[in-house]
């Protein structure tokens, strides 16, 4: 086989992986916010509109990251990749993995807090405006690693790899620069979730707590996103050190 | 496609693959872990803000803990990049 079939291959490859993965975090996510609003509307109908306001802003973040990966994917399948070899080849599967990867836990995560809230509101929705905010800004915390590995991916994706000649390790620090930045993404995005959902649930038992609430779930937040952060650095030091 | 592959080069490529998923996978735990005892500590200060201070303290302190195995993952890494 040639060196085109095999850059062709893997690109379609990281594709797979890319959706494939991607789509795991964000629908389990949107059913939790689903099931969380039906539960909700099920014992407070007269407040099913604002409910259901709540779970669809709810479910369109969670739904950003897998987003992300289906714009890698398609990237990965349509755009011509250049001169073909070694580097080019993994780089592409790297890029798909990394996405992939890296939409699980945010996804997942996202979901969490959109469920909480969806429950508050049914339960109390003069706490709505209190709850929207802490969900968003939970989401968002929780939404960062999905953005790290659209970062990571898009550098292996337009890495121009002519100058550096194909070797062994270096194939192998550009795959490691993928694995870093995405799995390092699942613990932070589904813990920064868990975080804002319980900020969200304590919210609506105690909806005048909810500026104290935003500040202790954004510390806690910020602490649980260190690891992603670290799979960050390890993953640019793996892309430009080789 | 074709390359030469030496020993060196090949204990040099496991080392860096290994510095990947080293990092990628030993952030999974800490991760989760340290949401887990954020989240907690929202819920007790829903309930007693009064104590929310003794409650972020004792986040902070079990989040540490919960942080050494993905400093671990990345000190384990950065060796496997620099010094292996």
């Amino acid at each position: 086989m040639d060196a085109d079939a095999w850059t062709r291959a893997a690109a379609y490859a990281g594709a797979a992986m890319c959706m494939g993965l991607g789509a795991i975090g964000s629908a389990w996510g949107e059913g939790v916010a689903a099931e969380q609003a039906s539960r909700g509307i099920a014992r407070q109908p007269a407040n099913s509109a604002a409910v259901l306001r709540t779970m669809l802003v709810g479910q369109a973040v969670a739904e950003s990251a897998s987003i992300f990966a289906l714009v890698i994917a398609l990237l990965l399948v349509f755009t011509p990749w250049g001169a073909p070899g070694l580097l080019r080849a993994v780089s592409l599967f790297a890029a798909g993995l990394c996405m992939g990867a890296g939409a699980l836990g945010p996804g997942a995560g996202a979901g969490l807090p959109a469920g909480a809230a969806c429950h508050g509101v049914a339960r109390t929705p003069r706490a709505g405006g209190a709850l929207n905010t802490l969900m968003l800004v939970g989401q968002a915390v929780a939404q960062t690693p999905a953005v790290f590995a659209l970062l990571v991916s898009f550098l292996l994706l337009f890495k121009d790899f002519s100058g550096t000649p194909a070797s062994l390790p270096a194939a192998a620090a550009v795959l490691g620069a993928g694995v870093a930045a995405g799995f390092s993404g699942i613990g932070p995005g589904l813990g920064a979730g868990i975080t804002a959902a319980a900020a969200c649930d304590g919210a609506a038992r105690r909806p005048d707590r909810h500026a104290v609430l935003l500040r202790a779930m954004l510390v806690g937040q910020a602490v649980s996103q260190s690891t992603a952060v670290y799979g960050l650095v390890v993953s640019l030091l793996l892309l430009y050190l080789y | 496609m074709a390359f030469d592959v030496s020993g060196t080069d090949l204990v040099r490529a496991a080392a860096l693959l290994g510095a990947g998923i080293s990092m990628g996978f030993g952030a999974i735990g800490p991760g989760i872990g340290e949401g887990f005892a954020a989240g907690k500590a929202c819920e007790g200060i829903a309930r007693a803000p009064e104590h929310a201070n003794l409650l972020t303290r004792t986040m902070l302190v079990g989040q540490a803990v919960s942080e050494s195995t993905g400093i671990y993952a990345l000190v384990v890494a950065l060796l496997l990049i620099f010094v292996v």
